[in-house]
């Protein structure tokens, strides 16, 4: 099958949730925009070279993805902006107050994920919003199946608690 | 919140989606683009240097390998006594790869952990704090690796081997309370405590199978109490008191 056309399905399938796995760890549009470019472009030039052996893409291509999230750290500094107000909701309801509720909700939970620690907002990301299976997550973070597991836990325990903080804030 | 509720709302995140043109643009981009690799291998003629050096040092070459092997072996004396963070480390650690010949994988990975164990103890009763971050990366390192090799064992499914594995992962336990008594704060290790819960768990399918005695039967209900508060080191506490009986 021509490679181009192998990887464009392979895009298809993955950019919303390459987009969104970056989006949620930059909270930029832009740098989500950029780094999700890039990771697709690097992912395009290891298949040409070599697609036979990459027989998980969606694991390579995150794994791609967390590299450039880390290089972009690394040289930018580490500056969370709690922006809420750049995120392209799709089909939102006709209802003010239930547009409200769910962008309440909805911004409760995208600022206390990003207060979580790397691992635990990476975990949740895959196994919750992404349906990753465990022994996928074990792949690409180069962890056990039980590490994965425990780590899900205690990243579910922790989400809960840094929500419940937000709350009493609020 | 319940966590079935909490899960929900997690999944609201799926809203999250890119700009349909920069997803078309992007693709257009990707596919339709061939980079340029440049490649600029200099090349130096590596063989007529190396030949013109050997013809300069011949001379001298038999006492140039005298004197190097002494300072060799000086120089593996003193990396015995190195730890993390100094010069002669890695010297240490290559010398510790080479045993890795002559005792058996399982034993040589228990082993480097508690090495590593030692070089934190000596770098606490020295009070060289600047060895302690490598020091205390290269302990969790090890121990990761010991929790890796013990999940893809496929041997720990035998009972005795079980049981040996436990002791092993129980004296590391206590050897680690006993470094941060000196102070020193080792953050957990979620390999090390995901492959404690597999362990611990094939323990007590084994004990489920056994006749047990009514105070071994109790132990297993705290045994199970432990796994679920997440006291692991207690759990495997209990476990090695039932197998010693």
């Amino acid at each position: 099958m021509n490679l181009q056309k192998e990887f464009s399905k392979i895009y298809d399938q993955y950019i919303d949730q390459i987009y969104r796995f970056v989006f949620i760890k930059v909270n930029s549009q832009e740098i989500a925009e950029d780094l999700a470019s890039e990771t697709f472009l690097r992912g395009w030039e290891s298949f040409k070279k070599n697609h036979n052996g990459i027989d998980n893409p969606r694991a390579f291509l995150y794994q791609i993805a967390r590299n450039l999230i880390i290089d972009h750290y690394r040289e930018k500094g580490r500056a969370q902006l709690i922006s809420v107000d750049t995120v392209p909701i799709v089909d939102p309801c006709p209802n003010l107050e239930e547009v409200t509720q769910i962008k309440s909700d909805f911004d409760l939970i995208k600022s206390a994920l990003v207060n979580l620690n790397e691992d635990y907002q990476e975990c949740i990301i895959w196994h919750y919003i992404d349906d990753l299976s465990i022994p996928e997550i074990a792949r690409i973070t180069n962890k056990s199946e039980g590490a994965v597991r425990v780590m899900l836990h205690r990243a579910l325990k922790a989400l809960k608690e840094e929500i419940e903080n937000n709350h009493q804030e609020a | 919140m319940t966590e079935k509720d909490l899960i929900a709302k997690i999944k609201e995140l799926r809203q999250i989606k890119p700009r349909q043109n920069w997803v078309i643009l992007t693709k257009q981009k990707i596919l339709s683009e061939e980079p340029e690799f440049v490649r600029g291998w200099a090349s130096v003629g590596f063989k007529e240097i190396l030949a013109g050096m050997k013809f300069i040092f011949s001379h001298k070459l038999a006492f140039a390998t005298l004197t190097a092997i002494f300072v060799l072996i000086g120089t593996f004396g003193f990396a015995q006594n190195s730890v993390p963070g100094d010069l002669l480390y890695a010297v240490k650690k290559i010398t510790e790869q080479t045993q890795r010949t002559f005792i058996p994988e399982k034993e040589f990975n228990i082993k480097i952990v508690n090495n590593r164990l030692d070089d934190l103890i000596k770098i606490a009763q020295n009070n060289s704090f600047k060895n302690l971050a490598p020091a205390i990366n290269e302990f969790q390192a090890s121990v990761s690796e010991v929790a890796r090799k013990i999940a893809k064992d496929e041997t720990k499914n035998n009972p005795d081997e079980i049981k040996k594995i436990v002791k092993d992962v129980k004296n590391i336990e206590k050897r680690t309370i006993e470094v941060k008594s000196f102070g020193i704060q080792i953050d957990e290790n979620i390999e090390w405590d995901g492959m404690l819960v597999e362990l611990i768990k094939l323990q007590v399918q084994d004990l489920e199978k056994r006749t047990l005695l009514p105070e071994q039967i109790e132990s297993l209900k705290e045994i199970k109490a432990d796994i679920e508060a997440g006291k692991y080191s207690e759990a495997l506490e209990k476990i090695l008191e039932i197998n010693q009986n």
